[in-house]
């Protein structure tokens, strides 16, 4: 019985009136670790239509209200990964070293299997990002984990911020530089092509701001021609778009912030940021978030000078701070991540969590809406047999507004929703692990790394 | 690069699989303009019961229809008792007699270094770099299908001799490659071909390789401009005709030929096959709100409730996906068979790694996935949703084979002739003039010996706006694998053969060897454009004198299987080669020696 309603919601192909499907539940008895509000022993959520609406000891639910008995077993807010490229069909638009106004939200692959191992690993929400080849990548997307639909449109975080992909280092110049001859060929160059950029979003916000002001005079005022990619650089001008830079060392960390100050542009954070921990206090001057690894390094020449204990100096410098996996594979297991902060830095367990949960959701813009255990917030959540800080504990049912996306006890091997009739053998057999930041890029360079 | 070397490699290799109808008179000069089809039994339109009829069609129309029509004296005269005449097809999305581009390697562009900055400005603009030229960036909706058109291109005489007789056809290239035309199957230059001109828009999701844009978000990006652009054009033309003081409105070739398309005069035929494509167009329509055609649809019915409303109407692709579990399966055996004889304690072994159980379930799986594809057409039409079909990546040879299959899944006979005929012609908004056998319509008919989609049915006549083509009434036999081996006399293909492969503006030459021993054929083929270390030649099948094989061509990890079906003569062959999705050449050649024995 249980087989069939879990199929059933798995597998509600068409969305009714566009609307993403929510559902109701009450979770059981459970050791809940709101992250912002403590941890409560033996409580109850009430779910409604997809919303947290109740939390508490003993809670009445309306008559039928499924029921998910959760003694003994920890009850979290569905992990955030800040940082991933599932979901995506296209990750570098690596034409030109500034493509801002691609959106890979326009390449939304609802059949990913990654995006069920993420949800296997507890993660209801992935920001998706536009790959690092480029100085000025496309524009990211956040999406939340409804596993199960066909249409692409229904993983599209609703109301989350526009955020856009930066990237500095090496990179934009092997790809640009060195792979096809032009700017940028140094670190420098990478800073020349920015501030360019921002320049000419400024003269364009300037052209049509005038514009604007003369078509109230003069009904037959002539528009300029319409760019996308300076339109765009004018929304992060205007603060409507964070930027998330890809970014190892610390003298380009400091680099940029210096430009976003020449331009007045306030909301970033910093992805990767291995060197982060030599100018946390910048940072934390500055407002800038970092979204790090625990402990992965020494992948190419810049970086190199890392430490896994990154995470816990820039958040005991008081920088907004999150671990994200960059994989599809890390993906799955980003509370062990955070539990390494304990271990090198002896952060909190709300500390540690924070890193995977309530962090990562203020670094996108949605920490009103997900990252915690709250009524009022969506019904994003993870279940897990132990402490999710414990190496023993196992994810068993992962949660998003209120519909089970991901259910141990009822894991069919194939979990492929499309199937492609003339591929010999299922593709996420033998698959090789790529730089993923990269993908798509190959054809670009000169030198291989 | 790659592009490069795969169109080389398309202009060495090309064929096509059994050709049904052959035309035997096609060069004939028609002495009348009038042709009687006495005594048919006319389908006159899907749906309509099949009667006995006589049509006379005079100067490309139908002009009289019915039992007892009035035979006219100077009519060539058809004997149709035994035969079926129906309304002939019109192809609703294709490339039917479109040449292939010479080298669509991108020109210039930033490749070679950083382009032609302006010196004087020491700040180089964003813009300068990855931002080609419109024709190297595949955005050439101001081109017209027309100039890549060749009356001489084979594609033309194979659908027509599968009982097509219209087709909507569009320019290949990239993201917008250019307008679509309407054109009518016969002539004697390609002028005469024409009928409508630039009646249609094409888009895919086709990226320009290292130009910009390369990927399906470059070409989201680049497509919201473009008409945000053209719309903008649109209110500035207005206002500078009717208003002073307005400065002339600035000139850009793409933003020009997207006017009608912003205007909703002109729909997009948005190429979709797979439902992501199918997901993203949609997307972008919504998004934009151009008058879309989704085309060549192999998955539409993942979506089919977006296309209840019939806003956005379907052509579906004649393309099926193949049973590869078979073909493999066959390998397979094949090899455990040798295998056995060779060892037979090994044998076990194999059947324990047959035994899967998770590989078995993915057969499944894919079985189903398979006859869900073969199903599309059936299911939409369970639906109500209305569809045409097109042959873009459709392969002449394998129409019948195809409309069977989905047949066999479920789609009526009336519906294949509705998507083949009334709907296509309500698409183009043709109606007028076609889609049925009526008085008044343009004389396109199908003549066939057995109701049209019935197995061993074959094409004996094809009516195009009143030109005759007849057919062999031989019907050739598709050759099957072993049985052919035995019945027929593989000495008479043993040898060297030279061969010559006539590509427009070049031919390509080389030799082929054929080996018999032990009543098995083996080949080889030669040639200085092969440059991969294979040359095996395979699934060679020779039945009399028929002659089917094909070469894989590997190009950078590329696998390209390349088709040759020839028709022996003696000491000399000809025939065609064909590359799916590419096209089809044709082949001649010349026996060089003998085996020696």
């Amino acid at each position: 019985m249980r087989n069939i309603i879990f199929l059933s919601l798995l597998f509600s192909f068409s969305l009714v009136g566009g609307q993403v499907p929510t559902g109701d539940m009450i979770i059981r008895k459970g050791t809940v670790l709101t992250i912002t509000k403590g941890t409560l022993t033996e409580t109850d959520i009430l779910v409604q239509k997809g919303k947290i609406t109740a939390i508490g000891k003993v809670l009445k639910a309306p008559a039928g209200t499924k029921e998910i008995d959760a003694t003994g077993l920890f009850v979290m807010p569905g992990i955030i990964d800040a940082h991933s490229h599932i979901g995506i069909d296209a990750v570098n638009e690596a034409t030109n070293p500034i493509t801002s106004e691609v959106k890979v939200g326009d390449a939304i692959d609802p059949f990913d299997l990654s995006i069920y191992r993420a949800l296997a690993g507890g993660v209801t929400t992935s920001h998706a990002m536009h790959g690092s080849a480029n100085v000025i990548g496309g524009q990211c997307q956040t999406i939340k984990h409804r596993y199960g639909l066909m249409d692409p449109s229904a993983f599209i975080f609703k109301d989350a911020p526009r955020t856009i992909k930066f990237a500095l280092g090496e990179n934009p110049i092997r790809v640009h530089g060195e792979g096809r001859g032009v700017q940028p060929r140094t670190r420098m160059g990478v800073e020349r092509v920015i501030r360019n950029a921002f320049a000419e979003g400024q003269v364009y916000r300037d052209k049509m701001k005038a514009y604007e002001l003369e078509k109230v005079k003069n009904p037959n005022a002539v528009p300029p021609v319409y760019n996308e990619r300076y339109q765009t650089m004018a929304d992060i001008l205007d603060g409507k778009i964070i930027i998330q830079c890809h970014s190892y060392r610390a003298d380009e960390i400091l680099m940029l912030l210096n430009v976003l100050r020449d331009f007045g542009v306030k909301k970033i954070t910093f992805q990767h940021a291995n060197e982060g921990f030599k100018v946390a206090p910048e940072l934390a001057t500055f407002g800038a978030m970092a979204s790090v690894f625990s402990d992965w390094w020494a992948y190419k020449f810049e970086v190199y000078y890392s430490t896994a204990y990154n995470a816990t100096i820039l958040t005991r410098n008081g920088v907004v701070t999150s671990i994200n996996s960059d994989s599809g594979e890390m993906i799955r297991h980003l509370y062990y991540e955070c539990a390494k902060t304990q271990r090198y830095g002896g952060l909190s367990d709300d500390e540690a969590l924070s890193l995977i949960t309530i962090n990562p959701a203020r670094q996108l813009g949605i920490d009103d809406k997900v990252g915690s255990i709250e009524i009022g917030k969506d019904a994003d959540i993870a279940i897990f047999s132990g402490n999710p800080l414990s190496v023993y504990a196992v994810p068993l049912m992962t949660i998003v507004d209120g519909i089970i996306r991901f259910d141990k006890e009822n894991d069919p091997s194939d979990m492929r929703i499309y199937i492609d009739p003339e591929e010999a053998t299922p593709a996420y057999y033998g698959r090789e692990e790529v730089d993923e930041c990269m993908r798509g890029t190959d054809q670009m360079f000169n030198n291989r790394h | 690069m790659k592009r490069k070397y795969f169109l080389l490699t398309l202009f060495v290799f090309g064929f096509t699989a059994g050709i049904i109808a052959q035309p035997v008179s096609e060069d004939l000069p028609q002495i009348t303009g009038c042709i009687a089809l006495i005594n048919a039994k006319v389908i006159s339109a899907p749906g309509k019961p099949m009667q006995v009829e006589t049509i006379i069609m005079r100067d490309g129309l139908i002009t009289d229809i019915g039992p007892r029509a009035k035979i006219p004296s100077d009519a060539y005269r058809i004997q149709a008792d035994s035969l079926y005449a129906y309304p002939a097809f019109i192809d609703a999305f294709s490339s039917i007699g479109v040449k292939n581009p010479e080298s669509d390697a991108p020109r210039g562009g930033p490749q070679g270094g950083p382009g032609n900055r302006d010196r004087n400005n020491t700040r180089p603009s964003v813009d300068e770099e990855g931002n080609p030229s419109l024709e190297d960036a595949g955005i050439t909706p101001f081109r017209s299908v027309r100039p890549s058109v060749d009356i001489k291109e084979k594609s033309i005489a194979d659908w027509r001799g599968q009982g097509f007789a219209i087709a909507h056809i569009v320019p290949k290239g990239k993201m917008i490659p250019g307008k679509g035309s309407l054109i009518v199957l016969s002539g004697k230059e390609t002028g005469q071909l024409f009928w409508k001109e630039d009646v249609s828009m094409f888009a895919q999701w086709s990226g320009a390789g290292d130009n910009y844009p390369s990927t399906v978000i470059g070409i989201m990006a680049k497509w919201r401009e473009l008409y945000h652009n053209a719309s903008q054009d649109l209110v500035q033309q207005t206002s500078y005709t009717n208003a002073t003081l307005v400065p002339r409105p600035h000139y850009n070739q793409a933003h020009e030929a997207l006017l009608p398309v912003v205007k909703r005069d002109m729909p997009v035929y948005f190429r979709a096959p797979k439902v992501k494509d199918i997901s993203r167009a949609l997307a972008l329509q919504k998004d934009l709100g151009m008058k879309m055609v989704i085309s060549d649809a192999e998955e539409a019915w993942y979506l089919k409730d977006q296309f209840k409303t019939g806003t956005i109407p379907l052509v579906l692709s004649l393309a099926l996906p193949e049973d590869k579990s078979e073909n493999k399966k066959d390998k397979a055996e094949a090899k455990a068979e040798a295998k056995e004889k060779n060892d037979e304690a090994k044998a076990e072994k194999k059947d324990t790694v047959n035994t899967d159980p998770e590989k078995e379930e993915f057969e499944k799986k894919r079985a189903q996935s398979l006859k869900e594809h073969y199903a599309q057409a059936s299911v939409l039409a369970k639906d109500g949703i209305p569809f045409s079909f097109g042959t873009l990546s459709g392969k002449s040879s394998d129409f019948t084979k195809n409309i069977r299959l989905m047949m066999d899944n479920g789609l009526t006979n009336d519906q294949v002739l509705s998507a083949l005929t009334s709907q296509p012609a309500k698409l183009l908004g043709i109606e007028k003039n076609c889609g049925t056998i009526d008085i008044g319509k343009m004389a396109n008919v199908i003549v066939s010996t057995k109701p049209i989609f019935e197995k061993d049915a074959a094409i004996r006549y094809m009516i195009v706006e009143g030109n005759l083509y007849a057919y062999d009434e031989k019907e050739k036999k598709k050759v099957q694998g072993k049985e052919s081996h035995s019945a027929s006399t593989p000495s008479s293909l043993a040898g060297t053969w030279s061969y010559t492969i006539d590509i427009p503006d070049q031919k390509k030459e080389g030799t082929m060897e054929f080996i018999e021993k032990d009543g098995s054929l083996t080949g080889t083929i030669h040639s200085s454009d092969i440059t991969s270390g294979n040359n095996e030649l395979e699934s060679i099948v020779l039945d009399v004198d028929a002659v089917a094989f094909t070469f894989d061509f590997e190009i950078e990890g590329q696998l390209m299987v390349i088709e040759f079906n020839v028709k022996l003569k003696g000491e000399s062959f000809d025939g065609s080669v064909t590359i799916a999705d590419v096209g089809s050449f044709s082949i001649t050649g010349q026996r060089m020696s003998k085996p020696k024995n």
